[in-house]
This record gives C-alpha cells, sequence and structure tokens, in this order.
C-alpha cells in the first residue's frame, strides 16, 4: 500500500512539472538542499551548488519561453518533452527518497512513468487552455500574458505546500485541473454556439461566413460583424 | 506615396487598424473612417481584422493577410486593405504619441530625477509604453515566426539601452547641479532614439514578411544566442553569490 504523503506529492510534483519542468526541480533541489526532503546518498549531488545553478538556468530560460505563446508553440515538442523528462527525475525521485526512507514506495521505474504520464497530460491541458486564450486576445495586455505570470507565483506556492503540505497541494491540483477544463468546455461550447449548417454539405460553417469552407456554396451572413474593430492574430 | 488624408477619403482604414486593440481608439476608428461604403465590403474587412477570412470567417494562419495569400479554406481572396500603407500608418501613429511620452519622461526626470532610481522608473514605463502601443499591434500581422523575431530582437535591444540608461541616470545623481535637466534630456532622448529604432526595424520586417523573404538564419541566432547568454549569466551569476557567501561564511567564522 503506497502511503497517502507519497501519492498526493507523487500527483503534485508529477503535475507541477507540465506547468513549469525546471522550476519544479529547483524546489526539489533547494527542498533537498534546506532538509525539507531527506535525499539519499546517491542524489546528494543534485544539491550541490553546480547542479542547482545549472538548473536555475534552465528555470530562467523556460520562464521567458513561457510568457511568448509564438515561442512555445515553436517548441511544443520539445517542451513535452523536457516536461516529460522532468515528470519522470521528479516522481522517480521521489519514490527513491521514500524507498530510501525504509517507506514503502512503488519501484522507481513504475513512479517514472506516472511522473511521465501526468506531466505530459498537465502540459497538454494548459497549452490548450493557452491557446484559447491567445485567440481571445493577445498582446502584453491579454489574458495569455496575466495567467502566464500567475502560473510562475502559483508553481512556486505549489511547489513548497507540496513538500510542506501535500493535501493542500494535491487540491490545489485538482482544483486547476477542473477550472482548466471548465475553460476549455467553456470556449468550446462558444463555438459551436456561433456556428450554423451548411444547406449543402451540413458543415457547421461560422455564422459571419457568406462561403462554406467545406463546399464553398454561398451562405448568407448570418451574424454580421458591427461597431467596434478588435484586433486579434 | 498617397497622403494619410486621402487614405482616409478612400475608406482605407489603416489607422483604425493600429488603434484598434485600444477601445477608446476603436471608437475613434469609425470617426474617422465615416459611414461605410458598403456593408458587406466592411463586414469583410472586420472579418481580417480579426484574423479571420473575409469569406468562411475560419481563422487565419497569422502572417497570410499580410501576404496577400488566398484562404486555404475556401481560397478568398484575404488582401488586407491596409498592407500597403502600413508603414506609414505606423509611422504617423508613432509621431501622434511620441510627444506624451516624451513629455511624460521629461516632466517625471525633472520632479522625481533627483531621488534615486525614481526618475528611472519613467524610462522604464515609456518603454512598456513603446511595447503596448507600438510593437504589439505593429507585429500582430507578422506570421508567428517573424513575429517571435521581431518582438524578441526589439525587446532586447530596448532592454539593453534601457538598462544603460539607468545606470547612467543613476550615476549622474552623484553630479550636483546638473542631473535634473541632464537627466531630463537624456531620458528624452532615450526614448525617442528607441522608438525611431522599433519604427525603423518594425517596418523593415513588414515589408519582408510582405515579399515573402523569409526569417534569416542570422536572426535567429540573436533570439536563441541572447536565451543561451541568458542562461549562461545565471548560472554565473548563483555561482559567483555562493562564492562571496562562502568567502564572507569562512571570514566571519575566523574572526568569531
Amino acid at each position: 500500500m503506497i502511503p497517502f504523503g507519497l501519492a498526493f506529492q507523487l500527483l503534485g510534483l508529477s503535475s507541477l512539472t507540465g506547468t513549469r519542468a525546471a522550476l519544479t526541480l529547483l524546489l526539489c533541489m533547494v527542498g533537498g538542499r534546506f532538509g525539507l526532503i531527506q535525499v539519499p546518498p546517491d542524489l546528494v549531488f543534485a544539491t550541490q551548488l553546480p547542479a542547482m545553478a545549472g538548473v536555475l538556468a534552465l528555470a530562467v530560460i523556460e520562464e521567458f519561453l513561457e510568457r511568448d505563446h509564438d515561442f512555445s508553440e515553436l517548441l511544443a515538442v520539445l517542451r513535452y518533452g523536457t516536461s516529460g523528462a522532468a515528470g519522470f527525475i521528479a516522481a522517480a525521485g521521489l519514490a527513491r527518497v521514500y524507498a530510501a526512507a525504509g517507506n514503502v514506495a512503488p519501484p522507481t521505474w513504475l513512479a517514472g512513468i506516472i511522473g511521465v504520464v501526468l506531466s505530459a497530460g498537465t502540459f497538454w491541458l494548459r497549452r490548450q487552455v493557452h491557446t484559447h486564450l491567445t485567440a481571445a486576445s493577445a498582446g502584453m495586455r491579454g489574458p495569455r500574458t496575466w495567467l502566464s505570470r500567475f502560473e510562475l507565483g502559483a508553481s512556486i506556492g505549489l511547489g513548497l505546500s507540496i513538500l510542506a503540505a501535500p493535501v493542500v497541494g494535491l487540491v490545489f491540483v485538482i482544483a486547476a485541473a477542473l477550472l482548466s477544463g471548465a475553460v476549455i468546455t467553456l470556449a468550446a461550447a462558444l463555438e459551436r454556439a456561433r456556428r450554423r449548417e451548411c444547406p449543402a454539405c451540413s458543415f457547421r460553417a461560422r455564422d459571419e461566413a457568406s462561403l462554406c469552407p467545406s463546399c464553398r456554396a454561398p451562405l448568407p451572413i448570418a451574424r454580421r460583424l458591427e461597431g467596434g474593430v478588435r484586433l486579434a492574430i | 506615396m498617397r497622403s494619410r488624408s486621402e487614405h482616409r477619403e478612400e475608406g482605407d482604414v489603416a489607422i483604425g487598424l493600429l488603434e484598434a486593440p485600444t477601445p477608446r481608439v476603436v471608437g475613434k476608428y469609425d470617426a474617422i473612417r465615416g459611414p461605410p461604403p458598403d456593408p458587406i465590403l466592411d463586414h469583410r474587412r472586420r472579418l481580417l481584422y480579426q484574423g479571420r477570412c473575409p469569406g468562411c470567417a475560419e481563422r487565419l494562419d497569422s502572417g497570410v493577410a499580410l501576404r496577400e495569400q488566398p484562404c486555404p479554406r475556401c481560397g478568398t481572396e484575404t488582401k488586407l486593405p491596409v498592407a500597403e500603407p502600413l508603414s506609414d500608418a505606423l509611422r504617423a501613429r508613432f509621431h501622434r504619441r511620441l510627444w506624451g511620452i516624451l513629455g511624460f519622461v521629461a516632466i517625471s526626470q525633472l520632479l522625481f530625477g533627483w531621488f534615486p532610481l525614481l526618475g528611472s522608473a519613467a524610462v522604464v514605463g515609456a518603454a512598456a509604453l513603446h511595447r503596448m502601443l507600438l510593437l504589439d499591434p505593429a507585429s500582430a500581422h507578422l506570421g508567428s515566426r517573424r513575429r517571435l523575431v521581431t518582438r524578441w530582437t526589439v525587446r532586447l535591444g530596448v532592454g539593453a539601452t534601457v538598462a544603460f540608461s539607468l545606470v547612467l541616470h543613476e550615476l549622474l545623481v552623484l553630479v550636483p547641479g546638473v542631473a535634473g535637466w541632464v537627466k531630463a534630456l537624456l531620458a528624452a532622448a532615450t526614448v525617442e532614439g528607441l522608438g525611431l529604432a522599433t519604427l525603423k526595424y518594425v517596418t523593415w520586417q513588414i515589408e519582408r514578411e510582405r515579399a515573402g523573404v523569409p526569417v534569416a538564419k542570422t536572426e535567429w541566432v540573436v533570439v536563441f544566442g541572447s536565451l543561451g547568454l541568458l542562461g549562461a549569466a545565471t548560472a554565473s551569476f548563483a555561482l559567483a553569490v555562493w562564492w562571496v557567501v562562502d568567502r564572507l561564511g569562512g571570514l566571519f567564522g575566523g574572526l568569531s
């Protein structure tokens, strides 16, 4: 039976790596250095300064990449890889720490795989939310930019709470996942509501369309754009 | 080249496009352009400004309208009515706003320049205004890769210039008598120089996008090179701080 504390920390840390991969690893290393995590002897190297300085540099670069949607999308495949790798390291390392302390823990490889799946899933969910928010409004004042800023603070808070109070961290992870799901569902519902069926091919074209994108048959404009113009990318 | 008044008479909406992101100016959009000559044409234009195809109303990939390519789904022509005078409109917008930003920076420097860091905040604020009012809307219609390169290059240039300028400003605080007006002049010159350089660079990128010139490898080197330098600088800084703390700890340990 896996202890609840381990399960909560495993879920929380793995999800966190899907949000800020390098930052999560850095928080674990800092936790290990200051005694929040009992680091086994073969992992002590990770709490030494050269390793921490390297991961700090990666965390800073990661933060710059996260702030720019174009950059994030350009490197999306690479970021799946880095998130998955960070999820594996964090989860496997956590299982290793628990096992070294004499607790019941899953095999390192199994914990690592759970970490990869949760990390990649979180990253996919975030990517969907970010894409919808960017479509709503881009630029320095857009909601995606503000969400990205919020995520940085929330990740640090969540990382500390996962180490100090795993239940609080888990509740936050679940709430964030539900909220993300709600944003995606709402955006999809709004998109569906703004479409109607093409009489020729049944494709659901936008209300503003004068031409069906599927069969190119002319359509009457069901909703004419009026009033202020809002620039979008 | 046609004048701005000619663009307005012909129903061009160059000014409206650039000012569209802010609701206050969106209000001006209609006032400037006057009543649309054709409601269907107006509807199609509005779709284009929202980044959608004027025919099927689906979202267009960025850069398609500026490059005047047809919609990949329905084949509708997507020529952005403002593509030709975009550079002129950018210039007009910049010069219209420049005096306000310059006045703000100069007065802030005169009033608060004597106080360390407070006067410099005005320069940082002006840099943020440049980004919101000039860079973001001007680069919105570029293709995603060129937009990325353009924004990062401008941010790097602005960041480096502002950092250098701030150091210079704070050093001037030490010079009695001349600090106030010299700092005000320096701040105004910095803001104007940054604005002109940004304007020139962004309009150059818009022209290249229209001409279909791909992003050069050297431009990517600037972006990824700066990221690499950032990482190296962060790691070096962390190691240097650790070394200093370690030495100080040893020194105090030896004294006690």
